[in-house]
């Protein structure tokens, strides 16, 4: 289910949540669509998201509490924006820091050479 | 940025029905999502119906129910829902047997259907949910489910609790439901579970518990059929057999000298007839309490009278069967006591005047008598699966009966006797 071109998808499996709430972490607010746009934004297309991918842990996060929604009407239709919570913002930055961590250690392990670009 | 039309937007909103989501949640998500898209595509000046074809690739592509269905799994709505449900539940249903059991001892209307009404809920609702729970919260800590042990208890228990509910409630049945139970807990799920337990090292304690409660609960079981009838119940029945025996001999006596008196033909008849009778029910009453227990031969003393306070095992009914109904070697004088019991009927209704042929026919009547709305046949009614104190009960009963009758006879003929006289 996990569409992607570049990545593999087991890869993209335990980081989906920690990229979701780092993007909720800068953005303030997203709704569904705009996350996958922007992780295609950022990825330049590497990356794209599957329905079955992101809505699943969209709502498992919103289950933890981790992050709420606020549902907004866009004409007819109906927007839901996702927006961290105060253990989500803990959560985020714990997520990315442990990421951080797991590449570096990656990097030395598998002596890729030249460190990755993160930040 | 372009927008959709209501049309559009109503076209759109079909397409995502007909996925056939029932999350609304994840439901109306998606249609944005799809809209987004399709928005974004018409920005570039595509066409919707263009727009919509592309996009539609992905409604094919992604399997939408799986998406719920794994939405609904992470966020264990189902599973939330289901635990609640149980928690209500679990109050609710012995709530209704408590308050259930209270009416049925306060005699209050009501009460089967509580009573009913709570072991349904245990037994259909509580008892599966309770096991899906349970296998939910096996799964989630990432350990094997023994589907086998669940599958096995649930019917194990679904079998004990529908047989407590029929042994309760007087239906046919409880007793093969409350047999079959106990076998198959003890044959198969209580094996399942001491080798669950063996291997399950976390909930030990926890299995041990369950296991102690499951083999109390099916001593309680056997109890339930040993406990026949209550002792107050037997010692009351006692005390009405040997009263029937003192009174009828009481009769007897006083009939005796009318009889003195008469010294006639018919009188002498009645008075054989009942004797011979009498005798034949003194013999079944000896029968069945000397085959109840060999120490029960104590009770009968040589002129074949019954001493009740020397006999016990008053609870036991396989000696009624016996001496009613036989077995494979002996055969029972159930119909022979039917037989003679309307024999002396019709001999007492020839004599009597018809003052008396209406209590000789109510005192006597040996045809079909209804239990729970069935009817049964008089022997049926009185000695199937009778305690050995409810047999001497009515056969003691008979015996006053027709000592009674001969009395009530014997009067009628003296006064025919005096009125011819004169």
């Amino acid at each position: 289910m996990y569409i992607c071109t570049m990545i593999s998808k087991d890869l993209l499996k335990g980081t989906l949540k920690t990229i979701v709430l780092k993007l909720l972490e800068e953005k303030g607010r997203m709704y569904g669509y705009e996350i996958t746009r922007e992780v295609e934004r950022l990825t330049e297309g590497r990356v794209q998201l599957s329905w079955g991918a992101l809505y699943p842990a969209l709502h498992k996060l919103e289950s933890d509490r981790l992050i709420t929604s606020e549902e907004e009407s866009i004409g007819k239709r109906v927007r839901k924006y996702y927006r961290l919570t105060e253990s989500g913002t803990s959560a985020a930055k714990e997520k990315v820091r442990e990421f951080i961590d797991f590449v570096t250690i990656m990097t030395r392990v598998l002596d890729t050479g030249p460190s990755l670009n993160l930040a | 940025m372009a927008e959709l039309t209501e049309k559009e937007l109503a076209f759109l909103s079909k397409e995502i029905d007909k996925q056939g989501l029932t999350y609304t949640q994840l439901q109306k998500e998606l249609l944005d999502h799809l809209c987004c898209d399709i928005e974004a595509r018409m920005d570039q000046g595509i066409e919707f119906l263009t727009a919509f074809e592309e996009v539609s690739q992905r409604l094919e592509n992604e399997r939408i129910q799986q998406i719920q269905e794994e939405t609904l799994l992470l966020i264990n709505q189902k599973y939330r829902m289901m635990k609640r449900f149980m928690y209500i539940l679990g109050t609710i249903a012995p709530s209704l047997l408590i308050i259930g059991a209270i009416f049925k001892l306060q005699h209050w209307p009501g009460a089967s259907v509580l009573i009913t009404a709570g072991t349904f809920l245990l037994a259909v609702v509580y008892l599966p949910v309770f096991a899906m729970v349970s296998i939910r919260d096996t799964r989630k800590k990432e350990k094997k489910v023994n589907k086998a042990l669940y599958v096995t208890g649930v019917i194990a228990g679904f079998v004990f609790l529908t047989g407590i509910l029929f042994k309760i409630m007087h239906w046919p049945g409880a007793g093969v439901a409350l047999t079959f139970s106990v076998l198959f807990t003890v044959a198969v799920f209580v094996p399942l579970l001491v080798a669950h337990a063996i291997r399950d090292k976390e909930n030990q304690l926890q299995n041990f518990s369950i296991l102690i409660f499951i083999l109390a609960m099916m001593a309680v079981n056997i109890m339930v059929f040993a406990l026949k009838v209550s002792k107050n119940v037997l010692n009351s029945m006692v005390v009405t057999a040997i009263d029937n025996m003192d009174t009828s001999e009481m009769i007897e006596s006083r009939n005796a000298l009318i009889f003195e008196d008469l010294q006639n033909d018919t009188a002498n008849l009645i008075v054989q007839k009942t004797d011979a009778l009498d005798d034949f029910l003194q013999m079944l009453m000896v029968d069945i309490v000397s085959s109840t227990h060999e120490r029960n031969l104590a009770a009968i003393s040589a002129d074949q009278s019954i001493d009740l306070k020397k006999a016990s095992y008053f609870d036991v009914h396989n000696s009624t069967e016996l001496v009613i109904f036989g077995n494979d070697l002996s055969e029972g004088h159930g119909e022979e006591l039917q037989a003679a019991l309307e024999e002396h009927r019709e001999l007492l209704l020839t004599f009597a005047g018809k003052d008396l042929d209406e209590t000789i026919d109510r005192l006597l009547y040996t045809g079909d008598l209804e239990q729970y709305q069935e009817a049964k046949s008089w022997l049926d009614f009185h000695f199937y699966h009778a305690p050995m104190i409810s047999a001497l009960n009515i056969l003691s009963n008979y015996q006053l009966k027709i000592r009674f009758l001969e009395g009530e006879v014997l009067r009628k003929i003296r006064a025919d006797a005096t009125a011819s006289a004169i």
